[in-house]
């Protein structure tokens, strides 16, 4: 699924090159390719009627591939997740910040910030942080905001040293899929944002204990290639702020706000 | 030899020999089919086999490919679940149903066939400790339970650092065992100690044989795949042919025989009743007339018009051989003038008398004689005499029984045999044929015509002459009595 993925991902790519019209949208791949476009589809259709272009929906391999798809010129917004935003730009990467996420919660609350938690299955003998020791543990990815660099800050705060102290330690990208594993009892312990606890159904949230939950982190940073015309990026910068999403249910995207940039730059502290 | 049977025999011999190169054929093309079909079956043991050896090479060569892949040696070195199970997934098809990525503790990393379900150790498995030890494992074993063809491989960073395993596997389950046999009228059965699987409804195979496989012995034991045939029904089929060919000649021929038989006597019984009645009456067991009355009968029974031809014309043939013979036997049996039978005749008919009359029966005769016949003939000419004896003749013949026989004895002298007529009778018919006579009045002859009539009565021992002697004794006595008279010799 990836390989097609990353082929479509290229046809369109190859597309976007040949025909200015389209401006070319990346994400993360941090839910599956369904979700992620069932997620983004409202927000596309409302960008393409008013920018009257048509938007190309990409999903990158992985997190820091989205990054290279920016510096090479075949992405032109992006959805960024907020440690990959502090990256590039320590990395000095030249994009135009346009605006952060709102999210829905689970009381129908649009908010610019989240947090992470850290879980475990409800039966399991983990208790606290602490049990967490010699326990396997899911992260999503290396890049992950809540799904790797949060959740390791919380282990050091609880005293545990996330490279010795853990079992086996598995990457599973998905936010979801660590829900899955848990319930699975693949893994002992794992995390991910709460936006996917909020969506989980009752039952199943019910057999799950949370551990820890993180300070509040800015949601996804939307940003746009140096390359991109100013005047649009203007456009597409005023569009957003001023879209409003006709959903409310949880983890959905409500619309979007202006977030001071340190509090993304203050994630580039987190290991 | 009977025509019938020599042709009955010679038509047998040759449609018992097109039979038997009928039947001959009939076992050569069964044999030729036989051949065929057990050369099928061979093909297919063949095809299955080669199958089987395609599933394994295809488990290895999904190996391989996943092995060096770049991002699945990634995926393995930083246990990333995710992408381990995405590039798994692309794999798993009708000959995969297993894609494991095992760290080198023996825990798995990923299952391509269930997303959410790793992280369990199977170090204690022997395909996992085979990897391990001997770098390869390709044999059967229990993967998650399942007994599986399973290939293992060690995945080595740079060709050189072991970092983790792969297990490819596929279950052995009715659907692969299908699957190998699909399009074939094999079945495949695979034996193990745990399960036994068949892809045949019945439990025994027929003409079953190993497959033969180049696999590492596992931890299951006694497996085996054997395969054969669920049922003979095409080769019965073909041997139900062959019978029913075989009854279906068989029948042929009784059948044939039998019309041949029944033929034969229809169209050749008739030609033989008459060859049998030429043939008897050639060997003298049948007169003409038997011949004329066997033919007579036979044609209203025939059944064809060509031999109904033949017995007419054997009928006319008969009928004038017959009247010809006829004429002969009255020509030389009856006086020419009177028409009445001649000495000749009467001899004989006197001997046959005399030869029954020793068997008890009895007769008289009458030697008749007319008187002065002399004088007529030469008053009145021979013609007068002739009209005279001929009338005369005719008078007596008129008088007498049916069964009595009269002829003339020479010139104007007649003799009167008398079946079962003893002397007195004798004497009452000789009166009343002198009587008759002299009453008579002539056409041509104006005088009176007398007779002397002499009778015998037969005894016993007598011969012709002596009886004859007698009856001409009594007609000497008439004669010198004063004639027209009858006279006895007792």
């Amino acid at each position: 699924m990836k390989i097609k993925r990353l082929l479509s991902t290229l046809l369109l790519l190859c597309i976007s090159l040949f025909a200015n019209e389209k401006i070319v949208f990346g994400v993360n791949p941090y839910k599956s390719l369904t979700e992620l476009h069932m997620i983004h589809a409202e927000l596309i259709a409302y960008l393409e009627k008013e920018l009257d272009k048509e938007i190309v929906f990409v999903v990158s391999k992985d997190y820091n591939h989205l990054l290279t798809l920016i510096e090479e010129g075949h992405i032109d917004i992006a959805s960024l997740s907020p440690k990959l935003f502090a990256t590039s730009r320590q990395k000095g990467m030249q994009t135009h910040y346009l605006a952060t996420f709102k999210i829905n919660d689970d009381q129908e609350h649009a908010r610019c910030t989240y947090h992470s938690l850290i879980v475990t299955h409800k039966e399991s003998s983990i208790q606290t942080m602490s049990d967490l020791k010699h326990r396997s543990f899911g992260f999503t990815d290396t890049q992950s905001t809540s799904g790797y660099f949060y959740p390791r800050l919380l282990m050091r705060q609880n005293g545990i040293d996330p490279q010795k102290d853990l079992g086996k330690v598995y990457m599973l990208k998905k936010h979801s899929k660590i829900i899955e594993a848990i319930l699975e009892k693949s893994i002992d312990a794992g995390a991910f944002y709460e936006g996917t606890y909020m969506t989980l159904a009752k039952e199943k949230q019910e057999k799950i204990r949370i551990l820890a939950t993180s300070e509040e982190i800015p949601y996804d940073a939307m940003v746009a290639s140096k390359r991109l015309d100013k005047a649009l990026v203007s456009k597409i910068h005023d569009l957003l702020l001023k879209f409003h999403s006709t959903q409310s249910k949880p983890s959905s995207i409500a619309g979007f706000g202006e977030k001071p940039l340190f509090l993304y730059d203050k994630l580039n502290q987190l290991e | 030899m009977k025509l019938y049977d020599k042709i009955l025999l010679l038509t047998t011999l040759q449609i018992v020999a097109i039979f038997i190169f009928g039947i001959y054929q009939i076992q050569s093309l069964y044999l030729t089919q036989k051949k065929a079909f057990d050369q099928k079956n061979l093909i297919q043991i063949e095809m299955i086999q080669k199958r089987f050896e395609e599933k394994l090479i295809e488990l290895q060569k999904t190996a391989h490919i996943l092995i060096n892949s770049q991002e699945v040696i990634t995926g393995i070195l930083s246990n990333d679940t995710d992408m381990l199970y995405n590039w798994s997934k692309l794999f798993l098809s009708s000959s995969i149903d297993k894609i494991h990525f095992i760290d080198l503790d023996g825990t798995v990393i990923s299952r391509g066939e269930a997303e959410f379900r790793f992280a369990d150790d199977i170090s204690k498995q022997f395909y996992t400790q085979q990897a391990l030890l001997n770098n390869t494992f390709l044999g059967i074993d229990r993967v998650d339970g399942e007994e599986c063809l399973v290939y293992t491989e060690r995945v080595k960073q740079y060709g050189e650092k072991p970092i983790g395993i792969i297990s490819v596997a596929l279950v052995i389950d009715h659907e692969f065992l299908s699957s190998l046999v699909e399009g074939t009228t094999m079945s495949l059965a695979y034996q193990s100690e745990h399960q036994s699987i068949s892809t045949a409804k019945e439990r025994t195979l027929i003409n079953a044989s190993s497959l033969s496989l180049m696999l590492q012995s596992g931890s299951i034991n006694d497996a085996t795949f054997s395969i054969g045939l669920t049922s003979e029904k095409e080769l019965l089929a073909l041997k139900e042919a062959r019978t029913n060919f075989f009854l279906g000649i068989a029948l042929a021929l009784i059948v044939l025989v039998i019309a041949l038989h029944f033929t034969l006597l229809k169209y050749l019984k008739e030609y033989e009743t008459l060859a049998q009645v030429l043939i008897d009456f050639y060997e003298d067991r049948l007169d003409i007339k038997d011949v004329i009355g066997k033919i007579k009968l036979s044609i209203h029974k025939q059944p064809t018009t060509e031999i109904k031809k033949i017995a007419e014309a054997l009928f006319n043939m008969s009928q004038k051989v017959s009247d010809t013979q006829n004429a002969l036997e009255l020509l030389s049996s009856t006086d020419q003038l009177t028409a009445l039978a001649n000495r000749r005749k009467l001899e004989e008919y006197l001997e046959q008398k005399l030869k029954e009359s020793n068997r008890g029966n009895f007769f008289s005769i009458v030697m008749l004689d007319i008187d002065r016949f002399k004088v007529i003939n030469d008053t009145y000419g021979h013609e007068i005499g002739d009209h005279v004896l001929i009338h005369t003749a005719n008078l007596m013949q008129s008088v007498i029984r049916e069964s009595d026989m009269l002829g003339r004895w020479g010139g104007e002298e007649f003799l009167l045999i008398l079946p079962q007529t003893n002397l007195e009778g004798a004497l009452v018919m000789a009166e009343q044929l002198r009587s008759k006579i002299y009453h008579y009045q002539f056409e041509h002859y104006p005088q009176r015509v007398t007779m002397c009539l002499g009778v015998a009565e037969y005894r016993v021992n007598d011969t012709p002459n002596s009886i004859l002697r007698r009856a001409d004794h009594a007609l000497y006595r008439a004669k010198n009595n004063g004639r027209n008279k009858v006279e006895y010799e007792n």
